[in-house]
């Protein structure tokens, strides 16, 4: 009896951390919310996607078709969250005369997500102070507010059916069966304004349960609706600019 | 089942337990093996490692301090040169330099800036390069050096060439006006 009540809530548990809640992990600078109001057009830089396939020798290599059409989706469903808020979108490609800029732009994105994603939604929710450097002749050139930029990857194993997120393959392990399985994957945006200053970050990764895949088009256009969701209402509740008499 | 909890369990402790940590600076931080004392400000972080001490700001990504000794008796890791007893501070530039132009984890690496340091009372070099990483971001990279008795001790500093070197590089200079060395390896 003891034991099945134990398996029960540790089922419980295993149910709630990995299927009944997806967190949010949303942050905003300090007067980030404020100043996402002011963008009215934003530049998205070519998002740095991948989708992986795992061989069982532990290498990955990367999947053209299905990166390009995660890629695809994930602009297309950005594009559209962004409209939701009147906000105009410019896509920007990483080809060209700015090549160069665009791509150490990018990469210093990359560098500052990466720290950002390792520290916790706790710590920084309300002391959220990231700085990439000033992209204001980039903005100036492309005629944007600030600049959106989108990191993220999903990894399959070699069979092509889903593999398990190390946090899966524990609780499968404690509960005794194979429960959920999820291609780990984590994407990540964060929207800087002129001066280089994140004004909002936000990610989703299938570790905590969530399970959308990058490249199938309702599900990327669920998880963007979902990572939008705060962006949306931080922009009409948390900080309304009183209107100009 | 029992078992297995069990093993799961003992694995996670030896994991998180073993090995260096990241500790917060509340006073300065010293090597035991050499008396060398960094000034660093409180709330920074420092791990300890062999012949190593790495400090940092916030995060290793925006901003790295490492101090190290090289030992006369170890190869350098990518030109496999030894240091010299008692190297002329040049030499130990020129030696600190191939080898970061042999590392492929610095893309496009070139010196900007190559001139003579005193640190600690010792003359030495001062180096400021530029490469890029792995994923393409310029990082900029001050490294000051000198040339002791037996070993060479080595202060880097590496931080993304955008905001983060010209940010930190006051706090970075503080330490290295305050390094001090213990007077039995300046013999």
């Amino acid at each position: 009896m003891k034991k099945n009540s134990i398996l029960f809530s540790v089922l419980l548990l295993n149910w709630v951390i990995f299927n009944g809640c997806t967190p949010d992990y949303t942050r905003y600078s300090s007067k980030g919310p404020y100043l996402v109001q002011s963008i009215k057009t934003i530049g998205i830089i070519s998002p740095d996607l991948g989708i992986f396939e795992l061989s069982a020798g532990g290498s990955s290599e990367k999947l053209g078709a299905e990166s390009e059409k995660s890629k695809v989706l994930i602009l297309n469903a950005f594009t559209s969250e962004l409209k939701k808020s009147g906000i105009e979108v410019k896509l920007i490609d990483l080809k060209g005369p700015d090549s160069t800029r665009l791509d150490e732009t990018r990469a210093m994105f990359k560098t500052v997500n990466e720290v950002i994603l390792t520290k916790s939604t706790d710590e920084t929710k309300w002391k959220f102070e990231f700085d990439i450097g000033s992209i204001d002749s980039l903005a100036t050139q492309y005629q944007v507010d600030g600049f959106l930029f989108i990191q993220g990857y999903e990894t399959r194993n070699s069979a092509g059916r889903n593999f398990a997120a190390t946090a899966g393959v524990v609780s499968a392990v404690l509960v005794g069966s194979g429960t959920v399985y999820h291609n780990p994957y984590l994407i990540s945006f964060g929207l800087a304004d002129k001066k280089g200053k994140i004004l909002l970050h936000n990610h989703q990764t299938g570790v905590d349960g969530s399970k959308w895949t990058l490249d199938d088009a309702e599900e990327v256009t669920e998880m963007t609706e979902f990572l939008f969701k705060t962006f949306h209402e931080g922009l009409k509740i948390v900080y309304k600019i009183p209107k100009k008499k | 089942m029992k078992k297995i909890t069990y093993s799961l369990l003992l694995l996670s402790i030896f994991l998180v337990s073993c090995g260096p940590q990241w500790n917060t600076v509340t006073k300065s931080v010293s090597d035991k093996k050499t008396g060398a004392v960094l000034a660093a400000p409180t709330g920074w972080k420092y791990m300890e490692l062999q012949n190593k001490i790495m400090l940092t700001p916030d995060s290793p990504d925006l901003g790295l301090l490492v101090y190290q000794v090289l030992s006369v008796s170890n190869p350098m890791r990518f030109t496999k040169q030894i240091v010299q007893k008692n190297m002329l501070p040049e030499d130990l530039a020129a030696l600190i330099t191939d080898n970061y132009q042999l590392n492929q984890g610095l893309s496009q690496f070139k010196v900007l800036e190559n001139n003579p340091e005193v640190l600690a009372g010792i003359e030495g070099f001062r180096l400021i390069s530029e490469y890029k990483s792995g994923d393409g971001n310029p990082m900029k990279m001050l490294t000051v050096g000198i040339s002791l008795q037996d070993n060479a001790v080595i202060l880097e500093f590496t931080a993304p060439k955008r905001v983060y070197f010209d940010k930190y590089k006051p706090e970075i200079e503080a330490i290295l006006s305050k390094f001090q060395l213990s007077p039995d390896l300046k013999k």
